[in-house]
């Protein structure tokens, strides 16, 4: 049994032997185009996943009346795998700041769908509510 | 329609109606809740109570004869719209000396649902992990 440091069972429920130097996670699975399963979505329509110097980077497009919103390519925060000694990335947070709000973004996959939250706090004064939406996306062929 | 800024189609609204006080959690968040997986190895309890209009998060974490207690953390409270004034889901944050423990939460159909975040600082190898936990409302 491990000796590491743990908040709940499950953190220390990894094989003696593979402690040491966290391997970096594959990110193939996260890699692509992905869509919008709700076509008339007015939150994100479509992100991009892609790899800068090994890096995970994201790009989002949130939708407009007429044409889609570029959010821009960030970095992402972290990557996430589906245990701890997993070494496939399933799940990732970035975040995006605008001048008028900043949106955290939570997501993991299941069951083939990209599952997106994201987290919308303004921060111009407008009074509107810090919202929380959720949406789901599949990848493009 | 409103002049305010946006980057989804979802940030509009009318601006009279964006005339917001603070949001306001859901009162049916609050009472304690455990992990409907009795077995869970993961977060077995947890208890969102009120103070001062602010809501905060108690979480237990699985122990082997007892229960961790991870201790109170304010929550950050978002609603469906931004329209809306009652706050439908919140996040939370954790900061421990080797990890940190990110959630955001939902109830749907009087489940609690837990979207949890774990992130390792120290240097064991553990990979970050992505898990999901739902609890049910104890009776009061």
């Amino acid at each position: 049994m491990s000796s590491v440091a743990y908040k709940k069972i499950q953190d220390r429920e990894i094989d003696d032997l593979t402690l040491g130097e966290r391997p970096s996670l594959s990110l193939e699975a996260l890699i692509g185009t992905w869509h919008n399963t709700n076509t008339d979505s007015q939150g994100i329509v479509k992100v991009i996943l892609t790899t800068d110097n090994g890096q995970l980077t994201v790009q989002a497009f949130g939708a407009g009346q007429s044409t889609l919103h570029d959010w821009q390519t960030v970095v992402v925060d972290d990557v996430y795998a589906s245990s701890l000694s997993s070494q496939a990335a399933i799940s990732y947070t970035a975040r995006y700041q605008f001048d008028f709000k900043q949106v955290e973004l939570q997501v993991n996959q299941s069951k083939g769908l990209m599952i997106i939250a994201s987290h919308h706090v303004f921060l111009d004064g407008s009074n509107r509510s810090n919202y929380f939406c959720r949406e789901f996306f599949q990848k493009a062929p | 329609m409103s002049t305010l800024l946006y980057n989804c189609i979802s940030d509009q609204t009318d601006t009279d109606s964006a005339k917001s006080s603070s949001l306001q959690f859901d009162p049916s968040f609050l009472g304690v809740w455990d992990s409907t997986n009795a077995n869970t190895t993961g977060i077995r309890r947890v208890e969102l109570k009120a103070r001062n209009n602010h809501l905060f998060l108690h979480a237990y974490g699985a122990n082997d004869n007892d229960l961790n207690d991870w201790g109170d953390v304010e929550v950050e409270l978002f609603a469906d719209r931004v329209d809306a004034h009652v706050a439908t889901k919140f996040q939370a944050f954790y900061d421990f000396d080797f990890m940190e423990i990110r959630i955001h939460a939902w109830v749907k159909l009087g489940v609690l649902v837990f979207a949890i975040f774990n992130r390792f600082k120290d240097d064991s190898g553990r990979s970050n992990y992505f898990d999901r936990e739902f609890f049910a409302q104890q009776i009061r």
